[in-house]
């Protein structure tokens, strides 16, 4: 019996994964929260689902109590968190909740089957940001007009990005950490945030030739300290971003083409400047002839991808660990590798789901400062899954950004969190407004019936 | 009704650049999607493969190595336990030596070729579970080779001593059934006797001489001349005529026929039965440089060849502007021009084969522990490179060697063989050849291909024909 499970599980994981997949399609037929509550709910049991066989699995393979009680506490989390938010705020998504919970779950079943201090970590980091990012859509409401502040948050950002480069801590030859506390946080992760509150304030209003400088120069100052960092992946995500925020912003087209000529001009510079570019670049074009260094770690993915097959090797059964970083830059690797290439697909179609939620949430807004952060995070999330999935597949040179939601690491989950929660915040608001629009409507048909 | 349409475009305007970056990134990852799909089913095996990928480690440690076996049912290669420990054995020693291959040491021959089948299980998952609970190794899946025993013993007998090779291949359907490479080396001592051999470079003995080793190919080159002769002069070819004086001479260049014989009046089937070097000399002369660099080309000298064991590419150059010298050199398979036995027998192959080329193959099946088959191999074309007329016209030269010319040792068998002779000098120093033989048999329904060198001996007539003979009645003893 144990055998069994723990040998067609991954079929049953998949099987379950596609089924929350089509509940997740089927959701985007609606764009009103109250359309998709049935659809969620049945989403949500797929989901409990897929988390139920896999943990299964791997209980039943390590027979150790603590995985048990980590399952516990994970469905304990899971079923409350959200719960907690549809209490405390009507109008807000729960098929939003089902996909981010899905992603943190795909991380969170590698992780315990890799090392479960790291996960209970992950958990715990996820767990607060979420009852954090509870008081995002309050926090909103709070601030007025948020288009004034900023500079004030490109300053922020700024000042933040230049403490790490002065006094940060290198890991892997990149300057990327601060300690404080005894707690060690990645900043460029967190300024994310505030540079896509500083982009979407700027292009609130009319955007003039000259804003247009002065933002990009902010901008630059951003990538420059990124770069100069040696946080290339960051730099290139935050170069990335601001293009498409501008060209989502002023309509024009041939941004992003003066984006693209700029961002191929700086790559020979960059090329041209730092070795560890050029090793990068090297490592993409013909890993194998450097296989025992720069290469050592691409090589390593994609072993690991092609032992996996379309359905994985079994949760266990893998040797995932053979790649270096992999719990953080080469988690996808590891997914494909023990869960499946089939599985891996699965999994970012549902970051595809979410990435479309978003962009429709924004397009379906005013022009102002709300429409472009929501285009901001939708855009950031996409392009930095791309980065990351591409890099650890060859398909694109690698550049060592983390999959949001499911790598392992803290500061990367408790920003995505909080961006997300800036997206429920809005459905929120959107919730208001149009039941407020309702009521009026409702009252002027009562007034019209009573004349 | 007005209102509604002067809304409409405003608001797809205002969203077009957003759902715009939406549709790129979704065609970015179907892209990516396809590429990952198409890149792990491609490379699966290969990647398995490179000793950098700890699978092999994994899977040695759950099954035990599967068994590889002659097309005739012998064993030629299985792990079995010793004291607890796994022992791979090799019950024909040397015979197979190249051919099979080895796993320690690194993996050559079928063991590398078929590593991934041989360390795989594909028994039930019932089993697998049995076999789990008791600690027991799954059985690995087996190779059925396309090798005869009878066959490549009678070619390992026959070389004897000799350095050289043999290679012979059943031509309608590209099944290689001998491969043998002298010197050798027994692959049930590989471990204990790694040191010695892999620093051995004077005598490679690791080296497999069917498809690594590179030889002057001599006068079995000819066979390539007079194809290219055929090309040019379709229709009068029958009217060549030459008078050989035993030396021939333009400009400064100067060659003899071997040891000095004179062949007198010779067209082109006796220039080609009694190998004359001078007629030969004569007839390249003949040849547009670029017609006759196009045939060549045509033979697969600089193209990959359709075999899975590792070999090096073949040279014979002629182009435009190469000078005489090297032009008379080429036509007698002297010069630059290098040729490995595999090669040879490709040509041969399809010569036989009414022009058209079976694609060469080694595995016949793989089966799993309960003889269910789990991929068979079926013949394939790998394409025509002669015409049908062409390998008719080749097959009556080459039949004429056996009857009138340098492969008389041929004659008086169960069946008619056909084939070309040669005797390659590879020094200066020595009047020492390496004496050559490929052809095949019938010669009227041909069904095998036998290519044969023999390092630094003499004559191919005198000292491959017999070797050649040798294969060949084995063969048809069997068949």
């Amino acid at each position: 019996m144990v055998y069994w499970i723990v040998t067609y599980s991954k079929y049953g994981i998949v099987l379950f994964l596609m089924l929350f997949l089509a509940c997740g399609f089927y959701s985007l037929r609606y764009e009103d929260v109250r359309l998709q509550a049935r659809t969620a709910a049945c989403q949500g049991v797929f989901l409990f689902l897929t988390q139920f066989l896999a943990y299964l699995t791997i209980v039943l393979k390590m027979q150790e109590l603590k995985y048990l009680l980590f399952y516990a506490v994970l469905q304990l989390l899971t079923l409350a968190l959200p719960l907690m938010a549809s209490i405390l705020y009507e109008g807000v998504s729960r098929i939003l909740y089902n996909h981010m919970c899905m992603l943190l779950s795909a991380g969170l079943i590698l992780l315990t089957r890799l090392d479960l201090g790291k996960a209970g970590r992950q958990l715990f980091i996820a767990s607060a940001a979420f009852v954090l990012g509870l008081f995002v859509p309050w926090g909103m409401k709070k601030v007025k007009n948020p288009e004034k502040l900023g500079w004030a948050f490109a300053g922020a950002g700024i000042a933040a990005l230049g403490a790490v480069l002065v006094l940060g801590q290198v890991t892997h030859g990149s300057r990327l950490s601060w300690t404080v506390g005894g707690i060690t946080f990645q900043p460029s992760e967190f300024v994310k945030i505030l540079y896509i509150c500083f982009l979407a304030a700027v292009f609130c209003k009319e955007i003039r030739m000259g804003k247009v400088i002065c933002s990009a120069l902010a901008a630059g100052l951003h990538v420059l300290i990124l770069v100069l960092s040696r946080d290339l992946g960051s730099a290139l995500i935050f170069f990335a971003v601001y293009v498409m925020m501008l060209t989502v912003a002023t309509h024009r087209l041939w941004y992003p083409l003066v984006g693209l000529v700029l961002g191929a001009g700086a790559s020979v510079v960059a090329y041209r400047l730092f070795s560890h570019v050029r090793v990068r670049v090297q490592a993409w074009r013909d890993p194998w002839s450097v296989i025992d260094d720069q290469g050592y770690q691409i090589t390593q993915s994609l072993f690991a991808i092609s032992r996996g097959g379309l359905f994985g090797l079994g949760l266990g059964e893998g040797t995932p660990q053979d790649i270096p970083y992999v719990e953080t830059d080469f988690i996808f690797a590891a997914l494909a590798e023990e869960m499946g290439l089939l599985f891996c697909i699965g999994i970012i179609l549902t970051g595809m789901i979410l990435f479309w939620r978003i962009l429709r949430l924004s397009a379906g807004m005013k022009e102002g400062f709300y429409r472009n952060a929501a285009a901001g995070i939708g855009l950031l999330y996409a392009f930095q899954m791309f980065l990351t999935v591409g890099g650890g597949t060859r398909f694109i040179p690698l550049t060592g950004v983390t999959l949001p939601l499911v790598s392992y690491g803290g500061s990367s989950v408790m920003t995505t969190i909080l961006m997300f929660s800036v997206i429920q915040g809005l459905y929120q608001q959107r919730y208001e407004e149009e039941t407020r629009l309702e009521k009026e409507r409702r009252s002027k048909a009562r007034q019209k019936a009573e004349k | 009704m007005k209102k509604k349409e002067e809304v409409k475009p405003a608001k797809r305007r205002k969203n077009r650049e957003l759902y715009l970056f939406g549709g790129l990134f979704t065609a970015l990852f179907a892209a990516l999607f396809v590429y990952l799909s198409v890149y792990v089913a491609s490379n699966h095996e290969e990647l398995f493969n490179n000793s950098y990928n700890s699978r092999q480690r994994v899977l040695a440690a759950q099954n035990r190595r599967g068994s590889i076996y002659s097309a005739d049912g012998e064993t030629l290669a299985c792990t079995v336990s010793e004291d607890g420990t796994e022992v791979r054995q090799y019950p024909f020693g040397s015979v197979f030596a190249h051919v099979v291959g080895y796993t320690a040491q690194g993996k050559s021959g079928l063991e590398e070729l078929e590593n991934y089948a041989l360390s795989n299980s594909d028994i039930p998952q019932k089993e697998r579970f049995e076999n789990e609970q008791n600690g027991r190794k799954n059985p690995g899946n087996d190779v059925y080779s396309t090798l005869d025993t009878g066959v490549q013993q009678a070619a390992y007998d026959a070389l004897g001593a000799y350095r050289g090779a043999i290679v012979a291949t059943e031509v309608e359907t590209g099944r290689i059934v001998a491969m043998v490479s002298k010197p050798d080396f027994d692959p049930n001592q590989i471990s204990a006797d790694w040191e010695k051999i892999s620093q051995d470079t004077e005598n490679a003995v690791l080296l497999n001489r069917v498809t690594q080793g590179l030889y002057p190919p001599g006068s079995t080159f000819k066979i390539v001349t007079a194809l290219a002769y055929l090309r040019q002069f379709p229709d009068t070819w029958q009217d060549y005529s030459y008078q050989c004086t035993g030396v021939f001479q333009s400009g400064e260049n100067r060659i003899t026929c071997f040891h000095g014989s004179v062949h007198g009046q010779v067209d082109l089937q006796t220039s080609f039965a009694k190998s004359c070097n001078c007629s030969f000399a004569n007839l390249g002369l003949m040849l547009p440089r670029e017609e006759f660099g196009d045939t060549i080309d045509s033979l697969l000298f600089h193209e990959k060849l359709p075999i899975e064991l590792p070999y090096r590419q073949s040279g014979a150059d002629i182009g435009a502007d190469s000078p005489d010298a090297d032009v008379i050199q080429t036509a007698i398979g002297q010069g630059k021009t290098q040729m490995t036995p595999m090669h040879l027998n490709l040509i041969t192959m399809a010569i036989a084969n009414e022009g058209v080329l079976m694609k060469p193959y080694l595995v016949d099946r793989v089966e799993n522990a309960y003889g269910e088959a789990m991929d068979t191999n079926s013949p394939q074309e790998y394409g025509q490179l002669l015409s049908r007329e062409e390998a008719a016209v080749l097959t009556s030269l080459m039949e004429s060697v056996v009857t009138e010319g340098t492969g008389r040792q041929l004659q008086g068998r169960s069946y008619t063989a056909a084939g070309k002779t040669g005797s390659a000098e590879f020094s200066d120093d020595t009047d020492e050849s390496h004496a050559w033989f490929t052809g095949f048999a019938p010669a009227q329904d041909p069904k095998i291909a036998v290519t044969v060198v023999v390092e630094s001996i003499g004559s191919g007539g005198d000292y491959a024909v017999p070797l050649a003979r040798r294969v060949f009645d084995a063969y048809f003893e069997e068949n």
